[in-house]
């Protein structure tokens, strides 16, 4: 099961990162929504709209090193943002021979919670590593956040890179969240105890929103 | 999926809307009506012709229609058993748009139809009196002779109905590709299906269904007025003929106007609920054990010759049998399979792949083997163990033995007026299926064809029937339909490929290489601590 969520997504889910002089930087994970060249990731890896880059992984089976000097990469433009859900659609700026499952999209109303999830990304970006890692775990809550988010809540912890990594729904394999970062409890309802740690916990936001994005762009969602 | 593809029923009652395919409709129109006529000026020219070339394809082109049909059989096995076997038909999303009841009993209406009751009775008696396998008349001769009518009726025509049923649904349904025979062929071609090519393919499997069904029709209606002769006494002419022919095509017309769900459908159940009685009369009224304990006998029998009979070839036999049982049958199958296959995959959306296979290869062979065994084990246990006679009779006319057995049972005035209806419920159903699958096919794919469409076609196939009958050339053209058997043939050796590339292309794990170096570019990486989200788009406002 995760073999195979892990074999369909690898290649389409890359590092984001920006151009910083002859060098770029590391800002999180981004990946491939659309056979159009359409990129999801979460808002809040995105600094400044220029100059963004996306890099894949090497799609082998082989033992990568875990630091590298030197990426190679193509430039994205950003296309939309979505500060209320901070989800950002990019896309490449050049052309290539996209292949993308159909029904990739999933249905995040319908997934229970209990259900099994799994996510890929870099979590170790920021600290020069640059592997691709996949997790799994179950999807502990689903809430309306105050704001009127729809949110996933699922056991474990996301490391910093991995924000903007697609969720994706066991079963049926397919994306039904963008992972936002950590679950913070004083973030949904201010009461109580506010230095409550809640390390176990993260948080993924509806793909329904992503989906709006794109098809705002007119893309037609298989 | 694109959305249009789900087979609603919208537009299916707007009877003034006319959206074909012009050269299919067209096309096919002219084909077959000019046909219709060099066949009843030339019956006698074309009939010869015709027979000739389905003897030269039996005797030259055998192999590859074994070859065909069990390498189909493996293929559709591998697909069930197979990583691709989760895929749904119509997407993750679908869901069936008929109950399983019902969705078996519109397939095996369509799939097996009329030669099932005739050749219940009449296959079995065949083999028993000849076949190359064991003496006439003894015991084994019994056991092959069910064996091998298994072989004709089971797993191999159903493997040709799924494959190419599987081909249409899920590259109708899931790519969203209009629902054409051409389709499956997108794969292979892409955008060129739309062209030449897949016009003609299109029109050839348009013909060939019709003439198919009509040719049944003008055939069957000689055989009903047969069994009502002995029924009833009402004699034997082309004026009752062409009556039944009428008022059956009134039924299926109308049947195919209101449409699949409230006409198709509906009929389909009465008519599995009409054949059930009948068995079930059958079995309680014949010989219950026999037929219990040879059902048993004959799955088991099946199942371990399945590899010797299905490759078997008289190569050292030199015998020309197999031409006219073996090699007749999987051309018929093969020659049917675009309208068998177009229906099954009109009334499949949203199963996986693994139940469609289950439902359409599985389900249907072991009701065929169930029926077979009430009708023709209990034919052969009168030719046994008791007053005899069918031998006569089959050989004699088929359907009037169907009658006879009826007649050696009590309560047989019952059991004949039910086979009577059985008889034209099967053809109603055959027919209006046959209809629908046209109807789809020259109005471009469209599940839902238009009304007009619909009723041109259904009174066609009618009018085929009745103008063959009356002029002659139905057997002309019932043996043309089938040698198209051998195009189809390498037809459906090509959708096994071409499924199998859409099915890998549809589980294909994401990927993207670029179209030229130039896009790319190395950079050194800067190491930097995680952002600072307030300095970032997002985030804070989602809570």
């Amino acid at each position: 099961m995760a073999q195979d969520i892990f074999t369909r997504f690898r290649g389409g889910c890359m590092m984001l990162l920006r151009k910083d002089g002859d060098t770029v930087v590391f800002l999180g994970t981004a990946f491939l929504a659309h056979p159009d060249g359409f990129l999801l990731t979460t808002a809040h890896n995105i600094q400044g709209r220029e100059h963004l880059l996306v890099a894949p992984q090497e799609t082998s089976t082989a033992f990568e090193p875990t630091t590298t000097e030197t990426v190679t990469s193509c430039d994205v433009d950003l296309i939309a943002i979505d500060e209320t859900h901070d989800l950002a659609l990019l896309k490449l700026r050049h052309e290539f021979d996209i292949t993308c499952p159909d029904h990739m999209i999933g249905v995040p109303d319908e997934t229970p919670p209990g259900s099994g999830v799994m996510w890929l990304g870099y979590p170790f970006g920021f600290q020069h590593i640059f592997n691709q890692f996949i997790r799994q775990s179950l999807i502990a809550a689903k809430i309306k956040t105050q704001a009127d988010v729809d949110v996933f809540l699922f056991d474990g912890a996301v490391h910093p890179g991995m924000c903007g990594a697609p969720l994706i729904a066991a079963d049926d394999r397919r994306v039904i969240g963008v992972v936002g970062g950590l679950f913070v409890p004083p973030h949904a309802k201010e009461v109580g105890e506010p230095s409550v740690p809640s390390l176990q916990f993260s948080f993924a936001v509806s793909i329904k929103y992503g989906v709006a994005l794109l098809e705002a762009q007119g893309a037609t969602i298989v | 999926m694109s959305k249009d593809a789900v087979p609603s029923e919208q537009n299916s009652d707007s009877w003034f809307h006319l959206d074909v395919h012009p050269w299919v409709f067209f096309g096919s129109a002219g084909l077959i009506i000019s046909s219709v006529i060099l066949t009843v000026l030339f019956a006698q020219y074309v009939g010869d012709f015709f027979e000739q070339a389905q003897y030269a394809m039996s005797k030259y082109t055998g192999w590859v229609f074994i070859w065909t049909v069990n390498i189909i059989l493996i293929f559709v096995l591998m697909l069930m058993f197979g990583r691709f076997g989760d895929i749904r038909l119509g997407g993750p999303d679908a869901r069936p748009e008929f109950s399983t009841t019902s969705w078996f009993a519109m397939l095996f209406s369509a799939g097996m139809g009329i030669g099932l009751l005739f050749y219940g009775v009449a296959e079995p008696v065949f083999h028993y009196a000849a076949n190359p396998f064991a003496e006439p008349g003894t015991t084994e001769a019994a056991r092959m002779a069910l064996d091998i009518t298994f072989l004709h009726w089971g797993l191999h025509p159903w493997a040709l109905y799924t494959l190419v049923a599987l081909a249409l649904a899920f590259f109708s349904f899931n790519k969203g590709l209009p629902l054409s025979i051409r389709t499956a062929f997108y794969p292979i071609w892409g955008e060129r299906i739309y062209g030449w090519r897949g016009n003609i393919i299109d029109i050839l499997a348009t013909t060939a269904t019709l003439f198919g069904v009509a040719t049944s029709l003008g055939l069957g209606v000689q055989q009903v007025n047969a069994g009502l002769d002995y029924l009833l006494g009402i004699g034997q002419s082309s004026g009752i003929q062409v009556a039944l022919i009428v008022g059956i095509t009134a039924v299926a017309t109308w049947s195919v106007v209101r449409g699949l769900d409230k006409g198709i459908r509906r009929l389909s159940e009465i008519n599995i609920v009409i054949a059930l009685s009948l068995a079930a009369f059958i079995f309680l009224l014949g010989p219950t054990l026999f037929i219990l304990d040879a059902l048993l006998e004959n799955i088991g029998y099946y199942v371990q010759n399945l590899p010797r009979l299905s490759t078997w070839h008289e190569a050292y036999e030199q015998t020309e049998w197999q031409h006219g049982w073996t090699i007749f049958y999987w051309a018929w199958w093969i020659a049917w399979s675009p309208f068998v296959g177009m229906f099954i995959a009109r009334v499949s959306y949203g199963r996986t792949v693994r139940q469609f296979i289950a439902g359409v290869l599985f389900v249907p062979t072991l009701v065929t083997f169930a029926w077979m065994t009430i009708f023709g084990n209990t034919a052969l246990y009168l030719e046994m163990f008791g007053a005899g006679g069918i031998t006569e009779a089959v050989q004699d006319n088929i359907p009037v033995s169907l009658f006879v057995l009826f007649g050696n049972f009590p309560l047989s005035a019952v059991s004949s007026v039910l086979g009577v209806v059985v008889v034209i419920t099967f053809f109603v159903t055959s027919s209006d299926s046959g209809s629908m699958v046209i109807d789809i096919i020259t109005s471009g794919g469209n599940p839902n064809p238009p009304v007009l469409s619909r009723l041109f076609w259904a009174i066609l196939e009618g009018a085929v029937a009745a103008a063959l009958l009356v002029g002659g050339g139905l057997t002309a053209l019932q043996t043309a339909t089938i040698t198209t058997g051998l195009p189809f043939a390498f037809i459906l050796l090509g959708m096994t490929f071409s499924l199998y590339k859409g099915f890998s292309d549809y589980t294909a794990p994401q990927a993207f290489t670029l179209k030229t170096d130039r896009d790319l570019a190395e950079y050194k990486i800067k190491q930097q601590p995680p952002l600072d989200k307030h300095k970032t788009y997002g985030y804070r406002r989602l809570w």
